[in-house]
């Protein structure tokens, strides 16, 4: 057995102390859970389906993609949207039924940050994007049946990453608001992803106008200007957004000390308290079904759990949690080796990934049954 | 020179050839590419950049285009050695979207022709779209020239001989940098340098050879691809450039197995870094799959189809994907958002 194998088996051997038990797929919906992702296999790219029914993820519809994807976005009739990481060049509309693509390829001084996202309306397909010539973040307004670009906003920030549509008012800001987090890492195309002047550092929540792209609101972590404001998730049992953060700081303690979490309630942002350190790294955030956020934490091996003011609870033991989703019920969070269902009582089932050599990038999409 | 040393067996030589490598400091590394390596190359840039000046501006009404496109060849040859990877002033300069943009805009080529800029100072008006290597490549493509055509090759000539006027003037100032009195100014170059190594390795796998491919699968119809620069025979130069310009800074030259890269004499590539480390099995598979480029790239035909270009595109990826896993976290620099890391 080679090191892989061992490796392998040792983690799926850790998670089974979780307390877990043989899955009987009573969890989920008859039928079982359609979920999507983005991954890495064989040096190849991939998005695609998988099929959680019984004690493992049978993985469906697959596309080869350029370049690695990381957000994606299930529209209504059940395409699927994914914009390419950063510094993306291209954007894509693709049909699990059937296979059909849809491609859009940067050709301005843009490129894509990896999220793409549909109006609450439906009638626009946003995008994060970055100005090649000024580093500046911007939001693509783009046609949501050609993809091509109609307008242009401000990210009012440098290195826009997710965003998300208000899915009701909140305080001042009506549903459909659209919210930004620029992770505020200056970056150059010159030099790709390297980090640059990490001291100019402006991270920042945005809130926009969902019809002008007006600027109807910014908040920063201004305590501590080294934490990234990168992922966000709706609570709407506390009806407060949760934001995962990862630190930038050159200070090796500062860095696995500093908090993933932090909630806006409509009025201010906030990090999260009484956390323990978790190497100052949110890989992706959901919320949980009975309220509070789960932000997967793969540099310690942990998803942590906090309530809807952000105060930490507890951390569940994960090797390399990256992709978090959640449905009514469960959450799920993906791994090195496997994929957890953690239902709302906290009973948890592991489902071992398909192949060892699958890499998931930071996001589960659930599919609605 | 300082730490321990190194006793190297390389197991595709003969056992009796163990050569003692130095361990080398990023400080030994820097000074290696910056004082003995980058400036000559953009000396050579530079040379390049006036015979073009002087090419178009005492020629270019009396001679064939395809005289003047031989000399913006050469000096975009020395442009790319000079460039892949892009550091120190290039980066701080921004001398790719100076001088190297692309893909060029027509429009607004057609634009600044018609604007008759006059001056260098007319010139910062013109958007870089349509100036530069790929502007020129396309005015100079044409038949025949006009006088307005003339003066505005001509100040675009000037324009990229000023740019490497001014990269070879930062270089040379950087050669006299000691490296050895700014510990924070090092760490942050050898970083760059290391992150750079695989920016320009992307750039051209990536931007330059398989995103033109799969932009033309994507868009259906047989489209061809549309690559960097307008002849087949000039993106093949282009790539073989870069990619020796790159291979230069990452694989030991011949006899260096036997002679080490000495400290403050040479350019010390990332190969010698790895085997001063001890890290031999490692450098053996990094000079593989070099050796592997090489050959892919040797044996690229003339006219290559959509698989030969993936197959190269492929053949490169094995570096980038040794690169981000094992090379640079041997020689202790982060990757900003590798492929190996979340986003």
């Amino acid at each position: 057995m080679g090191t892989d194998a061992l490796s392998r088996r040792r983690a799926l051997q850790a998670l089974a102390l979780l307390g877990t038990t043989p899955w009987h797929g009573h969890l989920l919906a008859a039928g079982g859970t359609t979920l999507l992702a983005a991954w890495q296999q064989d040096e190849e790219q991939h998005i695609g389906q998988f099929h959680a029914d019984g004690g493992t993820l049978v993985q469906g519809p697959t596309l080869v993609v350029p370049t690695r994807a990381h957000g994606l976005c299930l529209e209504p009739q059940g395409s699927v949207l994914a914009a390419a990481r950063r510094p993306g060049d291209w954007l894509l509309r693709w049909d699990p039924r059937d296979g059909r693509t849809q491609w859009l390829w940067a050709d301005d001084d843009r490129r894509f940050n990896g999220h793409v996202i549909r109006s609450a309306a439906g009638q626009r397909v946003w995008t994060t994007e970055t100005d090649l010539d000024t580093a500046r973040g911007r939001i693509g307004v783009r046609d949501v049946r050609s993809l091509d670009k109609d307008d242009e906003w401000a990210s009012h920030g440098m290195d826009p990453h997710q965003l998300l549509a208000l899915p009701e008012a909140l305080g001042a800001f009506p549903a459909g608001t659209l919210i930004v987090a620029n992770g505020g890492i200056p970056t150059l195309p010159e030099t790709g992803r390297l980090k640059r002047s990490l001291d100019r550092m402006d991270a920042s929540l945005v809130a926009l106008h969902p019809g002008s792209g007006e600027l109807i609101g910014q908040w920063r972590l201004a305590q501590d200007p080294y934490l990234s404001i990168r992922h966000l998730a709706w609570d709407p049992v506390s009806r407060t957004l949760g934001i995962a953060l990862q630190a930038e700081h050159r200070d090796v303690g500062a860095r696995r000390a500093a908090p993933v979490l932090a909630i806006w309630d409509g009025r201010r942002l906030a990090t999260a308290q009484g956390q323990p350190p978790l190497e100052g790294y949110g890989g992706d955030i959901c919320a949980l079904p009975g309220g509070g956020f789960a932000v997967s934490c793969p540099r310690a091996d942990r998803v942590a759990l906090y309530d809807g003011r952000g105060r930490f609870l507890r951390a569940i033991a994960h090797p390399q949690a990256y992709a978090l989703g959640a449905a009514p019920g469960y959450w799920w969070s993906g791994g090195r080796d496997a994929t957890l269902a953690v239902e709302g009582s906290g009973l948890t089932r592991v489902l071992p990934h398909p192949a060892a050599t699958m890499v998931f990038d930071n996001h589960w999409q659930i599919v609605p049954a | 020179m300082t730490g321990a040393l190194a006793l190297v067996t390389l197991p595709a030589v003969p056992a009796l050839a163990q050569v003692a490598f130095p361990y080398y400091r990023g400080e030994d590394a820097l000074q290696g590419l910056y004082a003995q390596h980058m400036p000559a190359l953009a000396r050579a840039f530079e040379a390049r950049a006036r015979a073009l000046t002087a090419a178009v501006r005492e020629q270019c009404t009396q001679v064939e285009p395809a005289m003047l496109l031989q000399v913006w060849r050469q000096t975009l040859q020395a442009w790319l050695a000079l460039s892949a990877p892009a550091v120190g002033p290039v980066v701080t300069r921004r001398s790719q979207r100076q001088i190297d943009f692309w893909p060029m805009r027509p429009p607004l080529l057609q634009k600044a022709l018609d604007g008759q800029p006059r001056t260098l100072a007319d010139m910062a008006r013109v958007g870089t779209p349509a100036k530069g290597f790929p502007a020129m490549e396309a005015l100079l493509l044409a038949q025949a020239f006009d006088a307005r055509t003339c003066g505005y090759l001509t100040l675009v000539a000037e324009g990229i001989e000023a740019e490497a006027s001014a990269l070879r003037d930062a270089f040379d100032r950087l050669a006299a940098h000691d490296w050895t009195e700014d510990e924070e100014g090092a760490r942050t170059a050898f970083a760059e340098w290391i992150n750079q190594w695989l920016g320009g390795l992307e750039r051209l796998r990536w931007i330059e050879i398989e995103q033109p491919v799969q932009r033309a699968r994507t868009a259906g119809q047989g489209r061809p691809p549309v690559f960097a620069r307008r002849s087949m025979d000039d993106n093949l130069a282009a790539w073989r450039t870069q990619w020796q310009a790159l291979r230069n800074q990452a694989r030991l030259a011949p006899g260096q197995q036997d002679a080490p890269p000495q400290p403050g004499r040479d350019l010390i590539p990332i190969e010698a870094l790895l085997m001063g480390k001890g890290q031999m099995a490692l450098a053996q598979r990094w000079a593989q799959a070099i050796d592997s480029v090489d050959r892919a790239l040797a044996t690229l035909p003339a006219r290559p189809e959509g698989d030969e270009w993936m197959a190269l595109s492929a053949t490169m990826k094995k570096l980038t994907a040794l690169y981000q896993q094992d090379i640079a976290s041997a020689l202790d620099v982060p990757l900003g958002f590798s492929d190996t890391d979340g986003d």
